[in-house]
């Protein structure tokens, strides 16, 4: 066979393995931790099924948004206000209209993105760090959204059901999830936003001197993100049938919700597109939860502080695979050891050179 | 003639130099004045109304004291150019451990080496898995948040009574006075100004915080400053757990749970830079604690939502910031 064919092929499949990896072991892994219990992952059946999608569409939409400023050192602290903020609107107007669910989703989408448009205005006009940004508009939402609320009385949708049937239907669940992926694909690989924010995200100085306009990028991603958190925002209180807004930085915990994922896309991502491996992440993830759901489901002691502590130290056990990766992989297949012994080999046969 | 032209530009130079150091005085000087102005907006509308000033001041002594025991720890973190949002829950899991052996052994010596202990103990977890396994601080102190967080949820859970924690109310209202909390944050303060402005430390801390690289080529060994930072930082948060338990004996998930946010806030509204560095100030924290529960008090003599209260603390939160960094001419939008 053609060498040249047969490192192509070897690549390929490296590369497949690497795209699958994370999944298929999540997968594997809480389908036997899930058997060793007495059940299955997918336990439930088609419920089981829609509570899956659900979660992925949530987790995937809100990495989306977290992704664009995070992976170009913007840490935005309000991206749970902005959330909060655009889903209590949308559930206000979309109910008082009775404009249905899907009307909740596009009222949520435009107020998330001039929200998200009002915080990134304030970050390049100010100039001041993101994350200052970030925690000053998150307490200032916060507090609207309790102006808004009455003083954090609860937003409900009465006895319409269409709000929460909505949140377990599968083909509105992927649309959802083709629009996300569709945006992001479109602004981020085939306009020249999208080459300005690479170019921004590995060179800032070079890419303003070369002609950027760092300013308006900046504005622009957060307005992208803004629309992706105010879809999140409205699916998640659709979900829950409701909410009660809480203020004194309560929604700062949002965020972090899709830390797990996104460092699974930041391996995933070495083999394949990054919104890709964000939504293969985010799957990945998912199996994680509802394996964890039906562990509890099973066997209560296995209590939600419990699957915070499993779950944090998966995050901290791949952050540590991820920034030690080369150091773990010289371990795991002896590398050191091997080079040594090739090199006594070479040294063995021919002592003179 | 060229001469002249020179003592001018000479002349022109150190005109400037003094206008520019006038004028980073001033803005150095901006949130001393106000939190004077809000003292004195307090102390002059709660006369007007007619409310008590004595127990006003205690309220405000009592809600300041726990932001600036966090704070002023946590001011050695931010001074060598690290970050920890994970401040908060480790108060909260320390006071917890504190209060169930306070409980148990009904002493508040042993109570309070358990707060501080475990609080360091901690501390210096975050600062260690992040120097050992090259892990970024502040990615690593919001895993730790959560990890605590739910360590905190378990220990109500597992060891508490309707998910909380009570200790004697008997054993520690000796303690909970005003004057009590007074020496606390004043010993604590006076040690970490000791450590900062008299010691070697600080001037390292801050050499590390403005330039890392330099630091290194200098000697500093970057890895055991931070673990020392965040130690120091530890000290703060555990007697600030000690000072919760004693203010609230009943402890819950909810115990002090903005504190960890506040402490942020308290440190920018006290002109403390969030990148650390040359610009750092031990006294920030304090003084930022004070302004934020002074406006606290003074809001709350006319708006009675909470809500209110946190639209202006954001707004001023920003404008402070805005205030502090006007000076700077930043060619590049931060990150």
């Amino acid at each position: 066979m053609d060498p040249a064919k047969n490192n192509q092929a070897v690549k390929v499949i490296k590369r497949i393995a690497g795209i699958l990896a994370i999944p298929v072991l999540c997968f594997g892994i809480m389908e036997l931790v899930c058997i060793a219990n007495g059940i299955t992952l997918f336990n439930g059946g088609y419920s089981t099924l829609q509570l899956f999608l659900r979660g992925t569409t949530f987790v995937f939409l809100l990495s989306l948004g977290v992704s664009i400023n995070m992976h170009t050192g913007r840490f935005d602290f309000s991206t749970g206000a902005v959330m909060l903020i655009s889903g209590v609107i949308g559930a206000k107007v979309a109910y008082g209209l009775n404009l249905g669910p899907a009307g909740m989703m596009a009222v949520a989408a435009v107020a998330g993105l001039v929200i998200g448009g009002l915080v990134g205005l304030l970050y390049i006009l100010l100039k001041l760090p993101p994350m200052i940004i970030g925690l000053g508009m998150a307490l200032i939402l916060e507090g609207v959204v309790a102006i808004i609320t009455d003083g954090c009385q609860p937003v409900k949708f009465g006895t319409d059901t269409s709000y929460y049937s909505f949140t377990v239907n599968p083909v509105a669940l992927l649309i959802l999830m083709a629009l996300g992926l569709g945006v992001m694909l479109v602004i981020f690989h085939f306009t020249k936003f999208g080459y300005d924010y690479r170019a921004l995200q590995t060179g800032q100085k070079i890419a303003v001197n070369t002609g950027v306009n760092e300013k308006m990028n900046a504005l622009g991603c957060y307005i992208i993100a803004g629309f992706l958190f105010g879809i999140a925002g409205a699916l998640s209180i659709c979900s829950t049938n409701g909410t009660t807004p809480t203020i004194n930085f309560s929604t700062i915990g949002t965020m972090f919700s899709c830390f797990l994922p996104l460092f699974f896309s930041g391996f995933i991502g070495k083999f394949i597109n990054k919104q890709v491996a964000i939504l293969l992440s985010c799957i990945s993830y998912e199996f994680i939860q509802i394996g964890f759901g039906q562990i509890t489901f099973k066997n209560a002691a296995f209590t939600t502080e419990i699957r915070s502590v499993v779950e944090a130290v998966i995050l901290v056990a791949f952050l540590i695979y991820l920034n030690n990766e080369v150091k773990i992989v010289e371990v795991v297949m002896f590398k050191k050891f091997r080079e040594k012994l090739k090199a006594k080999k070479i040294e063995t046969a021919d002592p003179e050179g | 003639m060229a001469a002249q032209i020179k003592k001018e530009a000479v002349l022109d130079e150190t005109a400037l130099r003094k206008k520019a150091i006038i004028k980073q005085r001033i803005i150095s000087i901006i949130p001393l004045i106000a939190c004077l102005i809000l003292a004195a907006l307090y102390l002059i509308f709660a006369s007007i109304k007619g409310y008590s000033i004595s127990i006003g001041l205690q309220t405000i002594i009592s809600d300041a004291t726990l932001v600036a025991l966090v704070a002023t720890g946590a001011t050695f973190i931010f001074t060598s150019g690290s970050f920890d949002l994970s401040l908060g829950s480790n108060m909260l899991v320390s006071a917890l451990l504190g209060g169930l052996v306070g409980s148990a052994t009904n002493s508040l010596v042993l109570m309070l080496l358990t707060s501080i202990g475990v609080a360091v103990l901690l501390s210096v977890l975050n600062s260690t898995l992040a120097s050992v396994f090259n892990l970024p601080v502040f990615i690593m102190t919001i895993v730790m948040m959560s990890v605590y967080g739910a360590v905190a949820t378990l220990i109500l859970t597992t060891l508490g009574k309707n998910a909380q924690i009570s200790v004697p109310m008997a054993l520690v209202e000796p303690l909970n006075t005003t004057w009590f909390r007074v020496i606390l944050i004043v010993g604590y303060e006076l040690l970490c100004l000791f450590l900062f402005y008299i010691l070697k430390l600080g001037r390292q801390q801050k050499f590390l915080g403005g330039n890392p690289f330099c630091a290194y080529l200098s000697g500093i060994k970057s890895k055991r400053l931070t673990i020392i930072s965040f130690a120091l930082a530890g000290i703060g948060i555990g007697l600030a757990a000690f000072s919760m338990t004693v203010q609230t004996p009943t402890l819950s998930a909810s115990s002090g749970s903005s504190v960890g946010m506040n402490m942020l806030i308290a440190l920018v509204f006290g002109g403390m830079t969030m990148s650390g560095g040359p610009k750092s100030k031990m006294y920030a924290a304090l003084l930022g604690a004070f302004s934020m529960s002074f406006l606290d008090a003074f809001m709350n003599i006319f708006v009675s939502g909470s809500w209110y209260l946190q639209i202006v603390k954001g707004v001023l939160f920003i404008i402070v910031v805005f205030l502090i960094n006007m000076g700077n001419k930043v060619k590049l939008l931060e990150r």
